[in-house]
């Protein structure tokens, strides 16, 4: 059997293993369970041992099966880790792969990859939600990103938590100037989905001060503006040059409604992080 | 439909929590598991009180501590808490078992402190040794913890400490919070502790039935029990608390069915002091896994 060809079936192996049955493990591989099956039995009849024991309760595994499992494993693990490690070495020394939530305001990102670009390396930046980012970091596909706080991050490393001032947006010529005075509005934010506990942080804040908003789903501030200036809902921005018609800026709640944001990234830490968050936390008024 | 395995790891991510779980039938051979990160290391907080109960009634099978025999509490120079003796405002006088059962039925810290005081640490890691529970590792009680929780955080007292912990801005890293440094277990380890205490394994026949009595009184009514809601179902737990870290190892006993064993362990996203989607979170995951392995369905 060639060595991919090993591989290929060890995951098959390793999935039905772990699943205890070849639907589910088919279902975790985008597969159909024939071929699962017909894979299992190639593998059994090359290694000429039986893994797996099928009965009408389910699959379990043969004493060759069980003892051949870990390092099937750890073979598997070794495989992905040496794809990653040949891409690293490709793109080392040129570029760092950054990614940030839409939420992140302009600034803040040109900031972040001017310094990347000051310290001698170039910054390529992927936009997408905390959710995406983390899973990606943690697979190899981005060196670091810039994501919602609180999040879910194991296993990652994470920096400190940056807080970058927001205002709240509420449709033009509203009076706002408590909270009570959202009341019948939707709230325009990233869907919960984005990330569950950012969200639901942000829900048990406004329920605190009296509000109980439904959530009308707005994966960036483009989304927010556009439900805000049709007057259906208020939302919350950290970018301050954001100023649209239809739409005026009020400052409510004070620090505990600001955007909480912190770098993570897979160890080891990467040589640019402190450039990174000096530039998350810079003083814009200082800049040019 | 997505395995039970699958559709538990979507549940804590839900909730907004990482989590680990391990659920087995108390039987000689269980047939079936489940497990999610049932292996990895994870911090125990009050769910050490398990093991130190066990320690405990060790001392009463062998005669060493009287169980009727009293012992006078001083709340004031105890290790605070939120329930139990540590509440108290005056000194109280009281048994052996009565202390056992205010640690076990509402996590009574100052109640713990005087009985680890008692038993000692190197008779907890004897349980933990003789039960084979090679993931497991019990560093100190409450008092402990509240010394590593001040050093940590720079604060001075437990209350400040306590209050930075549960603030969102902060996503402090310490070491209660770091299996490496805290007391720590195993999702597996816990059923497992569960299962000899439930088949009479680890103490005197009458020693293990006093301990699933006392883990029956446990009061917490929002995690592994609120997943069984239904009449006639016994759940018998200890919980684990501290800032981001929500715990529960329960037995869930259906009437007429084998008992199943549930550890739960998990760790938030948020820091707030108080989140009823985890606890919730606990309550459902739990119920997937027993639901999973009852034997009334077979």
């Amino acid at each position: 059997m060639a060595s991919v060809d090993l591989l290929r079936h060890l995951r098959l192996f390793v999935a039905v293993a772990e699943e205890g049955h070849f639907g589910h493990a088919a279902d975790r591989l985008g597969m159909t369970q024939p071929p699962v099956s017909q894979g299992i039995r190639r593998l059994e009849d090359r290694l000429g041992v039986t893994l797996l024991t099928r009965t009408a309760r389910g699959v379990g595994l043969t004493a060759a099966g069980a003892d051949l499992l870990p390092r099937a494993a750890a073979l598997l693990a070794d495989a992905e880790r040496f794809t990653e490690d040949a891409q690293r070495h490709r793109g080392a020394h040129t570029e760092l792969r950054i990614g940030v939530v839409p939420q992140l305001p302009a600034w803040h990102i040109a900031a972040v990859v001017d310094g990347v670009r000051r310290a001698g390396a170039r910054a390529v930046t992927t936009v997408a939600s905390t959710v995406e980012l983390v899973g990606a970091v943690t697979a190899g596909q981005l060196d670091c990103a810039v994501v919602h706080h609180p999040a879910l991050v194991h296993p990652l490393e994470c920096g400190q938590v940056v807080k970058l001032p927001a205002e709240f947006l509420v449709p033009a010529g509203r009076t706002v100037q408590r909270f009570a005075h959202l009341r019948e509005l939707a709230l325009a934010a990233a869907p919960r989905s984005h990330n569950t506990a950012a969200s639901d942080l942000l829900v048990d804040s406004l329920r605190a001060k009296g509000l109980d908003p439904v959530l009308l789903p707005a994966p960036t501030d483009r989304d927010t503006v556009a439900a805000v200036a049709a007057g259906r809902a208020f939302g919350l921005t950290a970018d301050p040059d954001l100023r649209t018609p239809g739409v005026d800026r009020v400052a409510l709640g004070g620090e505990e409604f600001h955007l909480r944001v912190r770098l993570v990234w897979r160890p080891p830490t990467p040589e640019l992080r402190e450039v990174i968050e000096d530039a998350l936390t810079g003083d814009r008024r200082g800049v040019g | 439909m997505a395995s039970v395995e699958q559709r538990i790891r979507d549940t804590f991510r839900d909730a907004g929590a990482a989590g680990w779980l391990h659920a087995v039938p108390v039987v000689d051979a269980p047939s079936r598991e489940i497990g999610v990160g049932a292996d990895e290391q994870v911090v125990m907080a009050s769910v050490y009180k398990l093991p130190l109960l066990v320690a405990l009634c060790q001392r009463f099978a062998d005669g060493t501590i009287d169980p009727t025999a009293t012992v006078r509490v001083h709340p004031q120079s105890s290790s605070p808490g939120p329930t139990g003796v540590a509440t108290f405002l005056d000194p109280v006088t009281l048994s052996w078992r009565d202390l056992a059962a205010s640690m076990i039925a509402v996590s009574d810290n100052a109640a713990a402190d005087v009985i680890l005081g008692a038993v000692g640490l190197d008779a907890v890691r004897d349980v933990l040794t003789a039960c084979g529970l090679a993931g497991t590792k019990v560093v100190g009680g409450q008092a402990d913890i509240e010394a590593s929780l001040v050093r940590d955080t720079g604060a001075t007292s437990a209350a400040e400490a306590f209050a930075l912990l549960a603030d969102n801005d902060e996503a402090l890293t310490v070491s209660v919070y770091d299996p490496a440094f805290a007391s720590a277990t195993t999702a597996r380890d816990m059923t497992r502790l569960l299962s000899h205490v439930w088949s009479d394994a680890v103490v005197t026949p009458e020693q293990c039935a006093l301990m699933r009595r006392l883990l029956r009184q446990q009061v917490w009514p929002h995690r592994v029990r609120a997943g069984f809601p239904h009449a006639g179902v016994v759940v018998a737990g200890k919980t684990g608390t501290i800032g981001a870290i929500r715990n529960e190892v329960a037995v869930v006993t259906f009437p007429g069915e084998t008992p199943i064993a549930v550890a739960v362990f998990t760790f938030a996203a948020r820091a707030d002091a108080a989140l009823p989607a985890v606890d919730a979170a606990i309550g459902e995951c739990a119920r997937l896994a027993v639901t999973e392995l009852r034997s009334g369905r077979w």
